[in-house]
């Protein structure tokens, strides 16, 4: 499929720095799960009172986002692949010690039934965006973690205990054994 | 001039029947509980980077815990060697498992490269 994406280790503070951006250029930060099927934006990335994952869009595209009932969780989820929204996710820590690579991510086009291009004004927003991240946030270029995002301030964070790391994909087989272990016996 | 014929127009976006796929395994993903992932990179030890076109993640944590590769299988039912060899290198370097579709299964066949 293709999408476009950004993988990056941010800070708190450096999430605060996106919502202002967000903020300025009136954009909208959205739940991906709800109980009802309307939007109803954040006013933070870092809100704890909603599901993880959010998603970003624009209010004048906002009745092009589509919406899925998942009948056996009982909620909706926002259609990534068909809607004009941009995925952010900003994982926690595992174990306290080791960061975790959140990242953001859209698709240009629909995909399946002819892959009609997104809304222009969304696909514009989208590429400024990203053009922003990349300029506003210096990389360090850590060794190791070649095209990945990892700002000044996580490198500070990461410095500052060598019990410290940050996860290159996320990927912790004991805590699969784990999940997989709750699913069987739930 | 006679028009020339393109084997994919979508190009690196994948076929429709891959796409068709990868929404119909993201769906099921969802529908068990899971939050659901497109295109996560992961790095190998080799310093390679690959996609896994749908992860499950945990809701909890947000750490992914199903990974699924999308393809073509050969006659004999496996995924084809360049499929097959992606996923072998990713479950030896990251101890994970790959649940593999076939997005081909019941059309059936692909030559998988190899002579007997």
């Amino acid at each position: 499929m293709m999408g476009r994406q950004i993988n990056f280790y941010l800070m708190k503070e450096d999430i605060l720095e996106v919502d202002e951006y967000i903020r300025k250029n009136g954009m909208i930060i959205i739940p991906n799960y709800t109980n009802t099927a309307s939007i109803e934006p954040l006013k933070s990335l870092l809100d704890k009172n909603s599901t993880p994952g959010k998603f970003i869009s624009l209010p004048s595209v906002a009745d092009q986002i589509k919406k899925r009932y998942i009948d056996t969780q009982k909620y909706f989820t926002i259609d990534i692949l068909d809607s004009p929204v941009i995925e952010f996710s900003q994982p926690g820590y595992y174990n306290n010690t080791i960061k975790m690579k959140g990242r953001v991510y859209y698709t240009k086009a629909t995909i399946g039934n002819g892959n009609a291009p997104k809304n222009e004004l969304f696909l514009k927003m989208a590429d400024d965006f990203f053009k922003w991240i990349r300029k506003n946030f210096k990389n360090v270029k850590l060794k190791g973690y070649e095209g990945l995002l990892v700002t000044e301030r996580t490198n500070a964070w990461l410095n500052a205990s060598e019990d410290r790391e940050l996860s290159i994909d996320n990927i912790f087989p004991d805590a699969i054994k784990k999940t997989n272990y709750k699913q069987l016996v739930a | 001039m006679p028009e020339k014929k393109v084997p994919n127009p979508n190009g690196k976006k994948g076929g429709e029947k891959h796409q068709q796929k990868v929404k119909e395994i993201f769906a099921d993903v969802e529908k068990r509980g899971f939050i659901g992932g497109f295109e996560k990179f992961i790095r190998l030890i080799t310093g390679q980077g690959r996609y896994i076109d749908v992860v499950g993640l945990d809701q909890d944590t947000e750490i992914p815990v199903e990974f699924h590769q999308i393809g073509i299988q050969t006659k004999k039912g496996l995924p084809v060697k360049r499929e097959r060899d992606v996923i072998e290198e990713i479950e030896k370097y990251k101890d994970i498992r790959i649940e593999f579709h076939a997005y081909n299964a019941e059309e059936g066949t692909e030559n998988d490269g190899q002579t007997n």
